[in-house]
């Protein structure tokens, strides 16, 4: 009891602190900690001081210093890290231990500090890759020319606003993904021209297309005329590219290379995810898959 | 009879075809002291092949002519006015007119920037000695010859009156002319290999070589007439940069790197940190990360336009003999990067009165920060106008209950509140600045033309032009003069967290904005500084650092801010700071950024608001000012203000000026006014105030620069406290000195004649007869015989032993009789003058 009051009164002290003695203590801890060497058990012992900035510097160091004794610390601190300070640092320190470690334990932590800000921890990053068009690739150097034009259907794709950017994580990029509770919308005119006013964010697009019996070609690329302002394309459920150079990006055209995601005689599936910043958004002039020779 | 009237009247013709005719060619305005100033003749029919021209003060020279064009060379050392040149070919004679104007102005430029085509002595009579308008460009196009002869005119009629015009150089991003033909022809290349629609890709040698030629063919139009003086460089052009993916752009990233341009590199600032795969989580960026390494090297060098806009000013300068200054803006529209608009003379911001008008003093600041690498010169740069959407609600919104304000209810930029725009002019004193700009003249002063200038509040020129003519005037040498005291608090900015965070303020109202504001209503004086000065000087004197938005920093940034704290530097940060710095002290940049609620405020705290008009603006004011006093006490241990008010409303400066100390103040405290106040978004009226103003010095006289009189205060070994009062949100300079002024001395010769130059010193001593030793600022004034003033700097400061040295040309038609030169200190009022007698 007399402990639990000792405590309770080293808690009370720290929050009415004066600022300078704050100061002092901060500037102390740093001193202290290179004096010790970052003795382990002293930053141990710190992680818990009623000081939150403290206790976080001292995660931070702990891991720094003693990476290999550090997961069982965290694993302990994640169980009461409802402050944000705490479990800002227990998050990013965990993200330097392999994902079977670190997976539970930012699960914990992430449970007791659902701040949304630390969302992005967990956030399974939006892939990168450029499949380069024949044309843009410096290493191809014959002359290249579009030997037939496929348009897309202008019309009925599947349509969804996605304000808290979670459409890669729910899969809207998979063949299977059942979209048929989106709303159709036209690639001819931007999201606000059809009602989808006052929106700017992220919204997905899809839409299935026939293609003919395979030609010979030499490349195969889809062919955006604009999308305001930045796109993410996947085919058939695989990565293809993106199209992202911010707002200076939404009328320009761009081709990204889609041979080997391409299914010849068969339906194919479009997924575009789009990021709009400012005024109008979305796919507002055709697309078309251009054979290459 | 027919064939004798024909002879007669052929040869009455004949030699009425041939009398001598001289006519001038050229310029024929000069400024006073004009070195090798030539008038330009034509000549015919002068038969005698001989021409005396007589100069107006007698002299008599012999030409032979055996062109059709005579150069005759000119004497300018005259006072100013119109003259004649006397000629006389022997069968016949006559006279050309000439004027000369002042002698070169190069004080302190106050320049309207974009002058909407007005004349220039409107300017003038409000206090400009510059104005700045889109000009020569246009001779690129084909109506060339039109635009040279009325700029040309214009020019003279300006050097006549001792006022310089300026130019644009617009070519980087211009939308129009020949900046959009080369637009078309140089784009920049996204990595899609479409073409982009921002600026020129200046990397492309092309595009560097049809620039250069026209700067060389610009300077050369116009840089020969000396009232042709300043010239702003490619404003903007950087907003509209981006990476470009061309085969120039490519070759240059792999020559500076050994590297292809990084995948990721599409826009102007990396992908947000969250979005790049593999980022460390720690947030700490190493310094040779390829990413950073690209961008740091794109806004530095990579895009061309800062070694482009150096090229460009090396151009002008080369061709142009007389005074010239080249200028870039808005110069920290750009990540905090060094070398922003490349190697001008001056850099500047843009900055707006609203949301409270001292903001000037951290876009100044920023700008220093910038100018820091190179020691650049930095002007002021206040806007004349304020956009209507920011202080008012929107038509469609809401009633408008004024009458008035009918006629803006679609304007976009309406005239700036005039007491707001006071203040802003005297915060920009509280800095070592270079000169002044101003934009939006079509909202002070009536226009030719209707543009998107609106002027909404006549009358607000009255108070510019008296801010301008009796505050700034005065002051400017002093502004100019006085160093800046070194950094003893700063707001740092971080490259790492602008490029991979979109950090930054961007020269616009933002959170390291408002912690510098903070810091002023708290009683400090902060300075900002970069990344790149903070590793190349240290940190000098700084015992504080803030660090706004640090969510992620470079390992070598990280380094010498961890050195900082350890070398017992304080650090306070805000939510943002990544985990691998520890703050001494953690502010809330959301709840600093909005304001408190109504019932949080005080009874003090409300009491400019009699209207209890919507209290938004006044609590986020409140807050600001609250949380810098909190500040100030908090850090009270470890950092006191060398200069400071009892009130928060009283925001102040001091800089050295040897011995003595200047303190610089401002009145900040306002309320609603009646003129946009009444939405509630802006407070824009001053009120009335007083306090008392600590500086930690002892002294012995406390003098005000501007009405001279010696203030009251209260003395003592530590420190002197002023009280002061304030009618509105005007400012104040007070000088501190160890010893009342005594006595102005000024030694000069006892005679002197016409044409040649006059030696002078001044000396100003205390009362114990020693010199004073401090930069001391005094009005001067050199008064002719026949009581002509003559046409001399009116304003100027002494060096920091009380001295000045300076020499008048004497024109050659200086009235003979008394010349008399009068001294007046403006701290203390203390004159002296001497008497010279002109043979």
């Amino acid at each position: 009891m007399n402990k639990i009051l000792l405590l309770l009164c080293v808690i009370f002290l720290a929050g009415t602190l004066p600022a300078e003695n704050v100061i002092a203590a901060r500037r102390n801890f740093r001193q202290e900690a290179a004096e010790k060497s970052y003795d382990y058990q002293f930053l141990v012992r710190k992680t818990a001081d009623p000081d939150k900035e403290i206790a976080r510097y001292a995660i931070v160091l702990l891991a720094q210093h003693h990476p290999d004794k550090t997961l069982p610390v965290l694993r302990k601190l994640a169980a009461s890290a409802a402050d944000p300070l705490i479990a800002e640092a227990i998050l990013t320190v965990l993200a330097d231990y392999p994902e079977s470690e670190a997976a539970d334990i930012r699960r914990r932590t992430l449970a007791q500090c659902p701040d949304p800000r630390f969302q992005i921890f967990n956030k399974v990053r939006l892939p990168h890759r450029m499949n380069l068009s024949l044309r843009n690739d410096p290493a191809y150097d014959h002359a290249v020319t579009v030997i037939k034009k496929i348009k897309l259907p202008e019309n009925n794709w599947r349509f969804t606003t996605d304000p808290d950017d979670t459409g890669f994580l729910k899969n809207y990029f998979a063949v299977n993904f059942n979209d048929t509770a989106w709303r159709k919308l036209s690639v001819t005119k931007t999201w606000e021209e059809q009602g989808v006013t006052n929106y700017d964010g992220i919204a997905w697009y899809r839409v299935k297309f026939n293609m003919p019996g395979k030609m010979d070609c030499a490349g195969v690329d889809i062919a955006f005329g604009a999308v305001d302002e930045s796109a993410w394309v996947w085919l058939n459920g695989k990565y293809v590219g993106q199209h992202d150079i911010g707002p200076a990006g939404w009328d320009s055209s761009f081709y990204l290379n889609i041979a080997s995601e391409l299914k010849w005689g068969k339906e194919n599936i479009l997924t575009v995810r789009v990021k709009d910043t400012a005024a109008a958004g979305g796919i507002w002039k055709p697309v078309t898959i251009e054979v290459l020779q | 009879m027919k064939n004798l009237s024909f002879i007669f009247v052929s040869g009455l013709l004949s030699v009425l075809l041939h009398a001598a005719e001289v006519i001038p060619q050229g310029r024929m305005v000069f400024y006073r002291g004009e070195k090798d100033a030539v008038v330009t003749v034509k000549v015919s029919g002068i038969s005698s092949g001989k021409l005396t021209v007589t100069s107006p003060t007698g002299q008599a020279k012999n030409f032979t002519v055996n062109s059709d064009k005579v150069k005759i060379p000119l004497d300018t050392n005259l006072i100013p006015g119109k003259y004649q040149l006397r000629w006389n070919s022997g069968s016949d004679s006559g006279s050309i007119d000439f004027t000369i104007g002042p002698e070169y102005f190069t004080g302190f430029p106050i320049c309207i920037w974009g002058d909407g085509f007005v004349s220039h002595r409107l300017y003038q009579s409000h206090g400009f000695t510059h104005a700045m308008r889109y000009r020569s460009t246009r001779y690129l196009l084909r109506t060339e010859k039109k635009f040279y002869e009325t700029d040309t005119r214009e020019l003279d009629e300006s050097l006549a009156d001792g006022f310089i015009h300026g130019d644009t150089f617009d070519i980087g991003c211009a939308r129009w002319g020949f900046a959009a033909e080369l637009k078309a022809k140089y784009p920049r290349i996204s990595r899609y290999n479409s073409k982009l629609s921002g600026n020129i890709n200046i990397l492309d040698p092309q595009a560097r070589h049809d620039l250069e030629n026209a700067a060389f063919y610009l300077s050369k139009k116009l840089g020969s007439h000396p009232a042709y003086g300043i010239m702003n460089i490619n404003s903007e052009v950087r907003d509209s940069t981006m990476p470009s993916f061309s085969k120039h752009d490519k070759k240059a990233w792999k020559k500076y790197s050994g590297m292809d341009i990084p995948e990721l590199v599409n826009n102007k600032y990396a992908p947000y940190y969250t979005e790049i795969p593999g980022f460390p989580a720690s947030r700490i960026v190493p310094d040779d990360d390829p990413l950073l390494k690209y961008y740091v090297w794109f806004w530095k060098h990579g895009d061309g336009w800062n070694e482009m806009n150096s090229r460009i000013s090396q151009i002008y300068h080369r061709r142009i003999k007389h005074p010239f200054i080249t200028v870039f803006d808005p110069a920290v529209r750009c990540p905090p990067i060094w070398g922003n608009g490349g190697n001008v003379d001056v850099l500047q911001h843009w900055t707006y009165v609203n949301p409270d008008p001292i903001r000037v003093i951290a876009a100044i600041d920023e700008v220093r920060a910038m100018a820091a690498e190179k020691k650049q010169k930095v002007y002021g740069m206040g806007q004349l106008f304020v956009y209507r959407e920011h202080v008012a609600p929107a038509a469609a919104e809401k009633e408008y209950p004024a009458g008035r304000f009918d006629a803006i209810k679609n304007e976009r930029y309406i005239t700036t509140p005039p007491d707001m725009l006071r203040e802003l002019i005297w915060a920009m004193m509280f800095r070592q600045i270079h000169g002044m700009m101003f934009h939006g003249t079509g909202t002070m002063f009536p226009m030719p033309q209707k543009g998107k200038y609106t002027l909404a509040l006549p009358g607000t020129e009255k108070q510019l032009a008296d801010t301008l003519l009796n505050q700034v005037k005065p002051l400017a040498p002093l502004v100019s003069t006085l160093p800046d005291r070194p950094a003893r608090i700063a707001v740092f900015q971080s490259i790492a967290s602008a490029i991979f965070a979109g950090r930054g303020s961007q020269g616009n109202e933002s959170w390291p904005y408002v912690l510098h504001r903070i810091l002023q209503y708290g009683g400090f004086d902060p300075h900002m500084i970069y990344e790149e000065q903070l590793l190349r000087d240290g940190w000098g004197e700084i015992k504080v650092l803030l660090l706004p938005h640090c969510d992620v920093l470079s390992a070598s940034a990280l380094k010498k801010l961890q050195e900082f704290q350890k070398a017992g530097g304080i650090i306070i940060a805000d939510e943002f700071l990544m985990p691998a710095l520890m703050p001494d002290l953690r502010l809330n940049s959301r709840t600093l950024m909005n304001g408190m609620s109504d019932k949080e405020l005080t009874a003090a705290e409300k009491s400019v608001n009699p209207g209890n008009i919507a209290p938004k603006e006044l609590s986020r004011k409140a807050n600001l000012q609250r949380t810098g006093r909190q500040l100030a006490q908090k850090l009270q241990q470890f950092i006191q203000p060398l200069c400071s008010a009892d009130d928060p409303d009283i925001i102040t400066s001091s800089r050295s000026g040897g011995s003595g100390d200047y303190i610089f103040a401002v009145n900040d405290k306002r309320t609603y006014g009646d003129y946009l106040g009444i939405y509630g978004r802006i407070m824009e009226k001053g009120l009335p105030n007083s306090g008392k103003i600590s500086i930690s010095r002892p002294a012995a006289v406390v003098y005000n620069c501007l009405t001279g009189e010696e203030t009251a205060a209260e003395f003592s070994k530590e420190q002197t406290v002023i009280p002061v009062s304030f009618t509105t949100n005007d400012g104040k300079a007070l000088l501190l000195l160890n010893e009342k002024i005594g006595k102005v001395e000024i030694s000069a010769p006892e005679t002197a004649s016409p044409g040649t130059v006059l030696d002078y010193q001044i000396r100003i001593t205390g009362t114990s007869g020693k010199a004073v030793s401090c930069v001391l600022p005094f009005r001067m004034t050199v008064t002719y015989a026949d009581g002509r003033v003559a046409d001399i700097p009116e304003y100027a400061v002494t060096a920091q032993d009380g001295r000045y040295q300076s020499r008048i040309s004497l024109p050659g038609n200086t009235p003979a009789g008394e010349l008399i030169i009068s001294v007046t200190t403006l701290p203390g009022k203390i004159s002296g003058t001497a008497k010279i007698t002109i043979k």
